[in-house]
């Protein structure tokens, strides 16, 4: 380098002001975290099939239900199965999108009688593609054996349909009555009571039952990693339908090993990694409170990235947290102006102090900051009831309508705040 | 002067020099930070024209995209509808949303902000006086800037895959910009290139992308030509649907309702009973219709839907042709 270079070079560091240059965390690498733990968990999942598997049990499955000696030759068999290899071929046979075969849908009555935990986070995503609502009702069921309340709003929305058949709708009742906790209803009502306040609870806290499960086999981790793995794709259907995975496990089960993947040397993996805690919203929280985790501080590093701090603040307002709130006060300050919205809206999520309120009342007028981020800000001084000058027309102009609705959510879920809940 | 001392002092000279040209820089020109495209519609008033009336600047606010998004509460829409700099990410990989201006849609800065934080050109001799400091980037002329979003449908794969010639004639231009891209002639004679992306919501663009024609002869004979799409028609969206369609007439002044003798479309993922039927470039399609007894006319339209429920008056007719009997 000429000395005329070093001199510019020096004097432009000195003279630039940097996205928070002075205080900003020191950096942690990115890893390849999910290679690793692919590379770990290899051959530890569901066993693989192959075509004259599936084609096995497909007859063997029509045949068994042909009663006789035959259809018992062909019990036998299905029963001759592990219950891992039997999973696996069934799970694949579901996933066919190009049979449309009503035999097909016997696979999941199936699945269900023999369902070992690894077979959760691909069960899972049935919900997402399944049409036939007996088909919806056995994988929730599946799903309720397994702790997972996500079939839940399929089984109230089935019996909130009057246009469905009233067989279907029997058998949606006919789960949750077989369900632990449904055994105290006496009558509808009081299964619908209950339906409602599982279906409240899981969506706050993800959880079934009791509050804490055991930890994951391998094969489950295996299944888990293998789930996140699809994070790196380039078409987004397969980030899609992880992303809607591992938001609807329970926080012990995907939490632990997206806060791993946000470290991944893969943009991809990292970003909607922190995409999925984000979309978790306040559950996150919980399951933080819950295990004492350190949420806050295990992503806190991660701001040192210019790249990913817009989504670390998504995934931080998950938290609830008054840690969170101060961190966004911090860069509502000195982030740019990317940052900077997406610390607003951290605060509006999580601000519990009266100097998070405060931080929103001195900031929401300025100009440097985004129409969304002001109105972020504007939001959270409403919701503390005080007298607020409502924001220029041009400023709301310029925050579309899906943008103001997200916010409004936002603001009217303050009230399920992790810490207010404690406190 | 003893020659020791010659080094000495062009030494010093050097010196003062460097100190000179770091300290007083040749001409006061004050660097704009570029944090958001609103910045740029000051300057930039007739590209932000053309860019205003696009489906760029549409991406966030159209209706269509809204209801099928929920209102982009599926945010899995929001990378390519409200993308940050596509310059940010390795070529030909997709692009992830940003936090801001979300309403802009595909704003300036999602195709010419860099990483430095300067702003991209294709020019070759950018005005180094502009308070954006543009710099030639030669990247954001190439089908990858575009495939960050236009190849989750394959777009750009199919652009790839059609001939560079058709009948000897340059068919496939050297980048997306050839079509969707023209010159245009701004205010003050100055050269640009059109901002406003002319594409399927364009009569003009779709009519140079495909021509319908139709012959009455055994057989009604119909004809569609893509040889102006150097991608396939339609494309991108699976949504998007082009029908053909004919109508005939009988000697009484009555007609028959129109009738759709082809639909060129993709289909969604579960629509796993239809076939990708949509006409690649540079190819052609045929069907020979039997003429009913007693028609003397028969009308025949290519409507263009954005998706495949839209309604014929919602649609876009393409071409509409009238052949009588001969």
């Amino acid at each position: 380098m000429t000395l005329r270079a070093t001199f510019i070079c020096l004097l432009a560091l000195s003279c630039t002001k940097g996205e928070g240059s002075s205080s900003a965390p020191e950096k942690t690498a990115w890893t390849p975290v999910l290679q690793a733990r692919l590379e770990q968990f290899q051959g530890q999942g569901l066993p693989p099939v192959d075509e004259g598997e599936l084609q096995n049990v497909r007859e063997l499955l029509e045949s068994s239900r042909l009663g006789g000696r035959l259809g018992k030759m062909a019990q036998r068999s299905l029963d001759d199965f592990s219950n891992e290899k039997l999973c696996s071929i069934l799970l694949d046979w579901v996933e066919d999108r190009f049979d449309n075969s009503p035999l097909r849908l016997r696979a999941y009555p199936l699945l269900r009688e023999r369902a070992v935990p690894e077979i959760l986070p691909r069960l899972l995503l049935r919900l997402k593609y399944e049409k036939d609502l007996s088909a919806n009702i056995a994988i929730a069921a599946t799903l309720l054996q397994l702790g997972n309340g996500a079939g839940l709003q399929a089984l109230q929305n089935i019996l909130l349909d009057s246009t469905s058949d009233e067989r279907v709708r029997t058998q949606a009742l006919l789960v949750l009555d077989a369900t632990p906790g449904f055994e105290s209803a006496k009558d509808f009502e009081d299964s619908w009571q209950l339906l409602s306040a599982a279906i409240m609870n899981w969506s706050r806290f993800r959880t079934f039952g009791k509050p804490t499960v055991s930890p994951p086999s391998v094969a489950l981790q295996a299944e888990t990693w293998n789930m996140i793995a699809r994070l790196q794709s380039q078409p987004l259907r397969p980030v899609d339908d992880a992303r809607f995975v591992l938001s609807r496990m329970r926080g012990e089960l995907s939490i632990p090993p997206l806060l791993e993947a946000t470290r991944d040397s893969s943009i991809y993996v990292r970003e909607h990694a922190l995409q999925t805690l984000a979309w978790m919203g306040y559950t996150v929280g919980e399951w933080d409170l819950r295990t004492n985790a350190g949420f806050v501080q295990k992503l806190t590093p991660l701001l040192a990235h210019a790249v990913v701090r817009p989504r670390v603040f998504e995934a931080l307002a998950s938290s609830g947290s008054p840690e969170a709130a101060n961190l966004a006060v911090e860069w509502l300050q000195k982030g740019n102006y990317q940052t900077a919205t997406a610390a607003a809206d951290c605060l509006l999520r999580c601000a519990h102090s009266l100097e998070h309120f405060q931080a929103a009342r001195d900031n929401r007028s300025q100009e440097h900051l985004s129409p969304e981020a002001r109105w972020s800000l504007y939001l959270l001084v409403m919701s503390t009831t005080e007298k607020v000058a409502p924001l220029p027309s041009l400023i709301l102009e310029q925050v579309p309508e899906g943008e103001r609705t997200r916010r409004s959510r936002w603001s009217a879920l303050r009230a399920q705040m992790p810490m207010h809940s404690r406190r | 002067m003893k020659p020791i001392l010659w080094p000495a002092i062009l030494l010093a000279l050097g010196g003062t020099w460097v100190l000179f040209s770091i300290l007083i820089p040749p001409e006061e020109i004050e660097t704009l930070q570029i944090a958001s495209s609103r910045q740029c519609l000051e300057c930039h008033a007739d590209v932000a024209k053309e860019w205003e009336e696009s489906h760029h600047a549409f991406a966030y606010k159209n209706p269509e995209v809204r209801k099928l998004s929920q209102d982009f509460r599926n945010e899995e829409c929001l990378a390519c509808h409200a993308p940050r700099p596509v310059l940010l990410f390795e070529p030909g990989t997709r692009v992830l949303a940003r936090n801001a201006d979300r309403g802009m849609g595909v704003d300036c800065l999602a195709c010419h902000l860099t990483e430095s934080g300067n702003v991209a050109t294709t020019n070759t001799t950018p005005n180094s006086k502009a308070p954006c400091k543009p710099k030639t980037v030669p990247r954001l002329a190439e089908p990858e800037s575009c495939a960050a979003c236009h190849n989750q449908h394959k777009t750009v794969d199919q652009w790839r895959a059609t001939p560079p010639k058709l009948n000897g004639k340059p068919f496939r231009g050297e980048n997306c910009l050839h079509c969707h891209m023209p010159q245009a002639w701004r205010s003050g004679g100055r050269k640009g290139s059109d901002h406003s992306f002319r594409a399927s919501h364009d009569l003009e663009a779709l009519q140079s992308a495909v021509t319908l024609s139709a012959n009455w002869e055994v057989t009604l004979s119909l004809t569609l030509q893509n040889h102006g799409a150097a991608h396939n028609f339609p494309t991108d969206e699976r949504s998007r649907a082009a029908d053909l369609a004919i109508r005939w007439s009988q000697e009484d002044g009555s007609h028959t309702d129109w009738l759709r003798q082809y639909r060129f479309r993709d289909p969604y993922r579960d629509e796993t009973e239809l076939q990708n039927t949509t006409l690649p470039g540079g190819e052609t399609w045929n069907s020979e219709v039997p003429i009913p007894e007693g028609a003397v006319s028969v009308q025949v339209r290519l409507l263009y839907r954005t998706n495949p429920f839209q309604s014929d008056e919602d649609a876009f007719p393409v071409y509409e042709l009238e052949l009588k009997r001969p």
